[in-house]
């Protein structure tokens, strides 16, 4: 479309390398005939339709704010004006870091270890939530990058559970912050790349109870009282296919779960 | 000149917009020549505020802990002088459900209203009560929490049906929620400086959306209008009624008040008071301030003083 149209895409591509399952999928730079522009410092075939954004905060550091575009020689000039006027450069220093240690040719295994820890930390993310969500959640099953897209009841909006959630000391990206027509307002998105293990489980385990207070205060307040239970047992496949879906399912009344005023 | 410490942050959700308000308080008072003593609010509250033996706090605070009396009584232990109003009047204007209740008292129209409790909900059966209140105030209905500054967790309910969600949504902030009648109609902010009432600030809108969080706090999102361009009359009532919910609530220094101007009958209902309105650049006080011939230095000056001369509470 973009050929037949003559239009740009600018491809922005952070999580790309950060892969749990098969194989990386390829970048829109590359299907439009331009080479190698997922790995960092190469320079292939220019493709004549996206512009690609890389970044070494998810594969070295966060901290070092430096990344890489690839883009015709035009854009590039412009950038590079916008850029100057915006910060004067980035620091020559941190740059010849990032070269020395590209140059060593070890990243690929440290992308690999990084893959290793976030694909544990997203399980772990991923049973905590069979665990803990209410049974009318949903959620995705990223097999890349570092989030979680939960979807809860639609009668819960999730700018308001985050105020809940932050006095129980957790935070979380409600959904309508990935829109701009007001949908997603039930949604969430949850990084499970930046807690430890232990943390995730404790952080959803609240985040869950939160959520169970609201569904059953929901149940009062309508009458139909679906104060949901605890799930006697863990449902061992929710999450084992892509966009695991929990169906609801009727549960008994259950008066001392309902929320708590404090 | 004084040594001033300016209390800003602190956990509350209008963190950010306190963040502002101070940054710009701290600003003001460097060009004026005071001392500033920079505290984001937070478990050393207490030992930083005793280590710098300020002459004055200024409370640049929003919302939970810093609006609501908490911060202020902290500061009468300590004996020193803050701007602002002191714990009882904080504790009113934060409380929008006690608020109204002197309001009505008072004789100072406020929209009609229900407040409920969550344990009203979880163990009276209040639920049932719902369909009464509906028929009542008639829809739609506004449903918030008591205590939240700058429109969070405010829904509009346009159907019995959306109702429920949105006093989960109330309940996410406090465990105390009003629901009242929706006042259709200009909304008018009238700010109060020492007792004297400021002229009349306008929140226009840009698009047909409610005055929300964001669109409070980003330029561009609602125009102003300050003097408001009013009927005949109307001005000078929305400011009697603004003074008289101050005195009411014993407010001292400054504060705001809401107010809706009912396009049905033409008459103003006093929708809240803040104890400490926003001094952001997009804040309405400062905007009606300036239109007083009142710069923001000048203000933050004014409110100084007014923080030094108060006796101290018992």
């Amino acid at each position: 479309m973009a050929r037949e149209r003559e239009l740009l895409i600018l491809e922005d591509n952070p999580y790309g390398l950060l892969r749990y399952e098969g194989e990386l999928l390829p970048t829109l730079y590359s299907l439009d005939g331009g080479g190698l522009a997922q790995a960092p410092g190469s320079a292939g075939r220019a493709a004549p339709f996206v512009m690609y954004l890389g970044t070494f905060s998810k594969i070295l550091s966060p901290g070092i704010r430096l990344g890489w575009v690839v883009a015709p020689p035009p854009v590039l000039e412009k950038i590079k004006v916008g850029k100057q006027a915006a910060d004067l450069c980035t620091s020559t220093l941190s740059q010849l870091m990032v070269q020395a240690y590209f140059e060593q040719g070890h990243w690929g295994e440290y992308v690999g270890s990084l893959t290793g820890l976030y694909r544990r930390r997203r399980d772990t993310m991923l049973d905590a939530l069979a665990d803990h969500f209410p049974p009318q959640a949903e959620w995705t099953r990223p097999a890349g990058g570092l989030f979680i897209w939960a979807t809860l009841p639609d009668f819960i909006d999730t700018t308001d559970l985050l105020a809940r959630a932050l006095r129980e000391n957790v935070a979380f990206v409600p959904g309508s912050a990935a829109y701009l027509d007001g949908r997603g307002h039930s949604s969430m998105r949850l990084n499970f790349s930046g807690s430890n293990e232990e943390e995730i489980r404790e952080g959803i385990r609240r985040v869950g109870k939160v959520i169970e207070e609201q569904v059953a205060l929901f149940g009062t307040l309508t009458g139909t009282a679906q104060a949901p239970a605890r799930r006697s047992e863990p449902e061992a496949p929710a999450g084992t296919e892509p966009g695991a879906r929990v169906l609801p399912m009727p549960r008994r009344g259950d008066a001392g779960r309902r929320a708590g005023s404090q | 000149m004084s040594r001033v410490a300016v209390l800003k942050g602190g956990r509350s959700l209008e963190r950010q917009v306190s963040l502002r308000s101070g940054a710009r308080v701290e600003d003001a008072l460097a060009r004026l020549g005071h001392e500033v003593v920079s505290v984001d609010v937070g478990l050393d509250l207490i030992r930083r505020l005793r280590e710098a033996q300020p002459d004055v706090a200024f409370v640049a605070l929003h919302g939970r802990d810093g609006e609501d009396g908490t911060v202020q009584e902290l500061l009468e232990i300590l004996d020193v002088p803050y701007t602002g109003s002191g714990v009882l009047a904080c504790v009113c204007a934060m409380d929008k459900v006690l608020t109204k209740h002197l309001m009505v008292e008072a004789g100072i129209p406020t929209p009609e209203f229900f407040a409920f409790s969550e344990t009203a909900f979880r163990d009276l059966g209040a639920a049932e009560a719902l369909p009464a209140i509906e028929e009542r105030l008639s829809f739609p209905i506004v449903v918030k929490p008591s205590s939240q500054g700058s429109a969070l967790g405010v829904k509009f309910a346009a159907t019995a049906a959306e109702v429920p969600a949105a006093l989960v949504s109330a309940f996410s902030y406090d465990p105390k929620v009003l629901l009242e009648r929706h006042v259709p109609g200009r909304e008018l902010a009238v700010s109060v400086l020492d007792g004297e009432p400021l002229p009349v600030v306008e929140a226009v809108p840009r698009d047909d959306h409610f005055y929300d969080f964001e669109s409070r706090y980003d330029i561009g999102a609602t125009d102003f209008v300050c003097p408001a361009e009013l009927p005949e009359g109307v001005t000078e009532r929305v400011q009697e009624m603004a003074v008289s919910t101050y005195r009411l609530l014993g407010l001292a220094g400054f504060g705001r008040v809401d107010l809706m101007l009912d396009s049905g009958d033409g008459k103003p209902y006093v929708l809240e008071a803040n104890p400490i309105p926003g001094l952001t650049d997009t804040s309405l006080l400062p905007q009606a301030a300036d239109a007083a011939g009142i710069g923001f230095d000048s203000l933050v000056e004014r409110l100084l003083e007014l923080a030094e001369a108060r006796p101290a509470a018992a």
